[in-house]
């Protein structure tokens, strides 16, 4: 026999003393819990008066995370619709500008003109998604705030779902929304620059229309 | 309704899908258990309620995360255990023991509910208060791993072994602490008794 199995046959010795150890601890163990036992009849704890006030609680609280699973893709589809709405306005800018620069000059004020129209009608849809909805929703956030559910009335209701994530992920897409409003601005400054290179009045003044539009929503 | 293997894997599995009526019979089904745990360990019924609502709402969001290894008791009972831990932590003080008509527990006596019909009497209550201020007060002088394990045992249905995995700790280590608070438990409350039968 080698030092090896010497080694081996230490160390099962060490671990049949210490299960027979335990063991025997258990025993005795047992006897003093029914001895526990006994003196717990004896020595009840209060019964629980509080079961039906816990589910409650707890039935708001599943409520609450049955809320988040529907805020979240309401609210990525809202940053969504925004995002599309900007690049069609963008798109729109390019194509008008690649046209106008290819076509003659009557024409091109004429159909200028029109084609102006839609685009300010599509820059309006952009800002009222991207600048005014989020500010009501904002504000009505800030009433509805760690007010409880139940008492929320059903057209609250909407706008508590849109924006019943935490503060910081608002923040975040507040700041996304500003993003967007930066993107729209250089947009429309570069659309300003060219048009004074080309010289189109009409377009200058849409702009300056456009602009006004604007404030007049931000102010609103 | 009995609470078979069965039926509490689909309870787990409609409250992990967040079925507020399978909460409702985990509640029925652990919580006096828990709330004669944790009120042990506390020592205060008002904090008992407290904590147990903590445990149903922390179950609540980590449902979610829990994978389902028959030892779903375990995982409750752990989740009270570091909610006590945590509270002895913050408030820095071992279970307090409260009078028996303490008027700083809510309602006052735990027993004696008007709409208790199992409350005793003036007399069996003052008796009873006496009894169960020795328990607890013994129970309060235990260190806090001994008394856990003691409650643990007694409240759980759980083995020593899941005793000692809740407790993170050896089983030697859990049979040990359990047999040296139960001993001095024992001996606390003989004691008791003695003076009881000399006065």
């Amino acid at each position: 026999m080698n030092q090896n199995d010497d080694r081996h046959l230490e160390k099962d010795q060490v671990e049949n003393d210490q299960v027979e150890n335990d063991l025997a601890v258990a025993a005795e163990v047992e006897q003093l819990e029914s001895w526990f036992a006994d003196v717990s009849k004896q020595f009840p704890e209060p019964p629980c008066r509080v079961l039906e006030h816990v589910k409650m609680r707890t039935n708001v609280a599943v409520g609450e995370l049955r809320l988040e699973e529907v805020t979240s893709p309401l609210a990525s589809g809202l940053n969504s619709s925004s995002a599309d709405a900007i690049a069609l306005t963008k798109s729109a800018v390019r194509r008008e500008f690649a046209g106008a620069k290819s076509a003659d000059q009557p024409a091109a004020s004429k159909s200028n003109g029109l084609a102006w129209g839609a685009l300010m009608t599509l820059a309006s849809a952009a800002l009222i998604a991207i600048v005014v909805l989020p500010g009501f929703l904002k504000s009505t956030t800030s009433v509805r705030e760690g007010e409880p559910i139940a008492e929320a009335s059903a057209v609250d209701d909407w706008a508590y779902v849109l924006t019943a994530t935490s503060s910081s992920e608002f923040d975040d897409r507040v700041a996304g929304f500003e993003s967007d409003i930066d993107d729209v601005s250089d947009a429309f400054v570069s659309s300003q620059v060219l048009a004074d290179e080309l010289g189109f009045d009409e377009i200058e003044d849409a702009i300056d229309q456009l602009y006004s539009d604007s404030d007049s929503f931000l102010d609103s | 309704m009995e609470l078979t293997p069965t039926r509490l894997a689909d309870l787990i599995q409609r409250a992990q899908a967040h079925d507020p009526a399978a909460f409702d019979d985990l509640i029925d089904a652990f919580g006096a258990r828990l709330h004669g745990y944790l009120y042990r360990l506390i020592g205060s019924r008002d904090e008992a309620d407290d904590l147990l609502q903590d445990v149903f709402l922390r179950v609540v969001r980590m449902i979610g995360s829990y994978r389902h290894d028959h030892r779903f008791e375990g995982w409750l009972f752990r989740i009270a255990t570091n909610l006590v831990r945590d509270r002895i932590r913050k408030v820095g003080r071992e279970p307090k023991v409260i009078p028996f008509d303490s008027g700083s527990e809510g309602s006052g006596s735990a027993w004696t509910d008007a709409d208790d019909d199992t409350a005793p009497g003036p007399e069996a209550a003052m008796q009873l208060a006496d009894d169960v201020d020795a328990l607890q007060e013994a129970l309060a002088k235990l260190p806090e791993a001994e008394r856990e394990v003691i409650m643990l045992r007694h409240f759980s249905d759980l083995s020593f072994s899941e005793v000692a995995a809740v407790m993170e700790t050896p089983l030697g280590t859990a049979l040990a602490r359990a047999h040296r608070g139960l001993k001095k438990l024992r001996d606390m409350m003989d004691v008791g008794d003695t003076r009881a039968h000399v006065g």
